[in-house]
């Protein structure tokens, strides 16, 4: 085994940070996260440009959701703006959000959460707007809407509930981040989630990629 | 003049520090990682220098040696100033101002504390050295620098001069309302803002029109509800900040400073030490009770106002602001990151963080490069604490 590799990190919010903790800690025990490039809300499609300059010093592992545009690779392609992708400059996009991976972990999201399995939207193979069938979770809406205003609401964890269910017009519950930290940290099954989430495998492939590239 | 580096020797939370200045220079570390405390390397040297000041009040008024000494020293028990100052930033020759003393007294004797060195170097000439060797001093004699004494800097004066021009701005809105607070005092210096009115009633009256000038431009533009704002009198002769109000009346109303809010006093009070400055000046945190896009605008804003003046005034800003960090042009020299450890605080220059120079030749802002460093390992987790 190497030594360690020390990468960037950044995402969005603390939620996709911590995802990206746990599968550089899934992947191998040899990722160490060197520093976490802030970026706020939004942010972070403006810096991909600079975080793929950045790999070329380090390695850097950026996540983001896909939200609402047509298809993964699109949308690397515009934010790239023609410019080559570093090797190092892991750049991952989640389907159709970091929620989506978490739930893809059926038997464990349900057992934590406090809800039935059979509220999680199975995994299908489909377009999501791209020539390729991936298999992803079969949403009917953004992943965490669904998760606070339709799932959330029949959990029997009442101090979950209230934790994450969205209050007024909010999308999301006023502790949705710290209630669901500890989840990715202790309890979320990536192996089970990544049966379910073609997304989700490849980030983990391009970390053991990584990996190799560094014996 | 600029100073040009500081060397500190067990002051505060700085075991031992030896850092370059520039002109515009930004202060970040995380909460108690030192930054007032830095800042207060300088504000000790006007305290020494001043009229009315000196040593054993600078020390005394900071609660006595004990207060000022770093916890972690061990085996050297003195604190060490070496201030080097300069003409310019591409001047060859520069002072140095040494000056290392340690405490006395105590149990029935008072505690005090002793010169064990002071020297004032220019270039190659020593203008000053005296220490306990030294003939004609004793432990009285070295109760007080030279620095302090009109008769023994003549040959130093300047340097003496620069440091008494160091000026400290923290402007707190309560104290400047309440002009009746228990903690008002004229005989303190301005430092907390308490008699900001006063010296403004004091300023040259042309000199204080173009400052209200100015000061009135950008007030229209961050608060444009306000405007004229000038110094007024009231029936007793105390000088009041007054400004228009705009509201629903044609002729909107006038206020007074006790109804101006946080923001617009700090904003002010800056915006006349800035202006006003002789030589440095120390802003604490201006981003407090300011609007993000104010703050945004703050460094190129001190940058012309510096170029502005004939000869380089020199800012040295203490910051937890992303906005302010964010803005272009902010070189890794310009940044010094104060970073906590069991053996006191260290204080890095920005330049010589190889990862923060490769990040902003990337295309990052010297805020993505430097703030992961200004944040407590797990801070993220304050959230997650079981209440």
């Amino acid at each position: 085994m190497g030594g360690d590799i020390y990468v960037y990190i950044s995402a969005e919010d603390s939620v996709t940070i911590a995802i990206i903790k746990r599968l550089l800690a899934f992947t191998s025990p040899r990722f160490k996260v060197f520093k976490n490039i802030p970026a706020r809300g939004g942010e972070i499609k403006s810096k991909i440009q600079e975080l793929n300059k950045l790999s070329e010093t380090r390695p850097v592992v950026a996540l983001l959701d896909l939200d609402a545009n047509a298809c993964a690779p699109i949308l690397k392609q515009s934010l790239l703006q023609g410019n080559a992708q570093n090797i190092d400059f892991i750049f991952n996009i989640a389907i159709d959000e970091a929620e989506a991976w978490l739930m893809a972990d059926k038997v464990g999201f349900a057992r934590y959460f406090g809800i039935s399995q059979q509220l999680i939207p199975d995994s299908s193979m489909q377009r999501m707007g791209g020539m390729k069938l991936v298999q992803e979770l079969d949403s009917p809406m953004k992943s965490s809407l669904q998760l606070t205003h339709q799932i959330m609401p029949s959990s029997i964890n009442a101090e979950l509930r209230v934790q994450m269910m969205a209050q007024g017009k909010a999308a999301k519950g006023k502790e949705y981040n710290s209630a669901i930290v500890p989840f990715i940290d202790e309890v979320w099954d990536v192996t089970a989630a990544s049966a379910n989430s073609d997304s989700l495998r490849r980030m983990v492939k391009r970390l053991k990629n990584l990996i190799s590239r560094y014996p | 003049m600029i100073l040009s580096k500081i060397e500190l020797v067990n002051w505060k939370n700085f075991h031992k520090c030896d850092v370059e200045l520039s002109e515009r220079t930004f202060i970040v570390g995380a909460n108690a990682s030192g930054k007032s405390n830095f800042l207060d390397a300088f504000r000790f040297l006007h305290d020494v220098a001043k009229a009315g000041g000196g040593l054993q009040t600078a020390v005394s008024s900071r609660g006595g040696l004990k207060k000022i000494r770093c916890l972690a020293a061990r085996i050297r028990t003195d604190i060490e100033f070496v201030v080097h100052v300069k003409e310019s930033f591409d001047a060859t020759d520069e002072w140095v101002y040494t000056l290392a003393f340690k405490g006395i007294g105590g149990g029935i004797m008072k505690k005090e504390v002793v010169i064990i060195k002071e020297e004032v170097k220019f270039g190659e000439e020593v203008l000053l050295s005296r220490s306990i060797d030294s003939p004609r001093e004793d432990t009285d004699t070295l109760k007080y620098t030279h620095l302090e004494q009109a008769n023994a800097n003549q040959s130093f004066r300047e340097l003496r001069n620069f440091f008494v021009n160091i000026e400290y701005l923290n402007v707190v809105p309560q104290l400047v309302r309440e002009s009746n607070s228990v903690l008002f005092s004229s005989e303190k210096e301005d430092f907390y803002g308490r008699n900001f009115m006063q010296r403004l009633a004091k300023m040259n009256k042309a000199t204080s029109a173009a400052y209200f000038r100015r000061v009135n431009e950008v007030l229209r533009l961050a608060v444009p509800q306000l405007s004229e704002l000038q110094l007024a009198y009231d029936e007793m002769g105390v000088p009041h900040l007054e400004a228009r109000y705009e509201h629903w009346r044609a002729q909107g109303s006038k206020q007074q400073e006790e109804q101006f809010s946080d923001g617009t006093l700090r904003l002010i009070g800056f915006l006349f030490a800035l202006l006003d400055s002789k030589g440095i000046v120390l802003l604490e945190e201006p981003e407090t009770n300011l609007h993000s896009a104010i703050v945004a605008q703050l460094p190129e804003f001190i940058a012309k106002l510096q170029r502005s003046k004939k000869e380089t005034r020199q800012v040295f800003i203490t910051t937890h602001s992303y906005d302010m960090l964010a803005t272009n042009g902010l070189s890794s020299e310009e940044v010094i990151l104060l970073k906590p450890s069991k053996e006191g605080t260290e204080v890095i220059s920005a330049a010589n963080l190889d990862d923060v120079n490769a990040e902003l030749r990337a295309g990052f802002s010297m805020a993505d490069a430097i703030m992961p460093y200004t944040k407590p390992e797990n801070v993220d987790s304050i959230s997650m604490l079981k209440i």
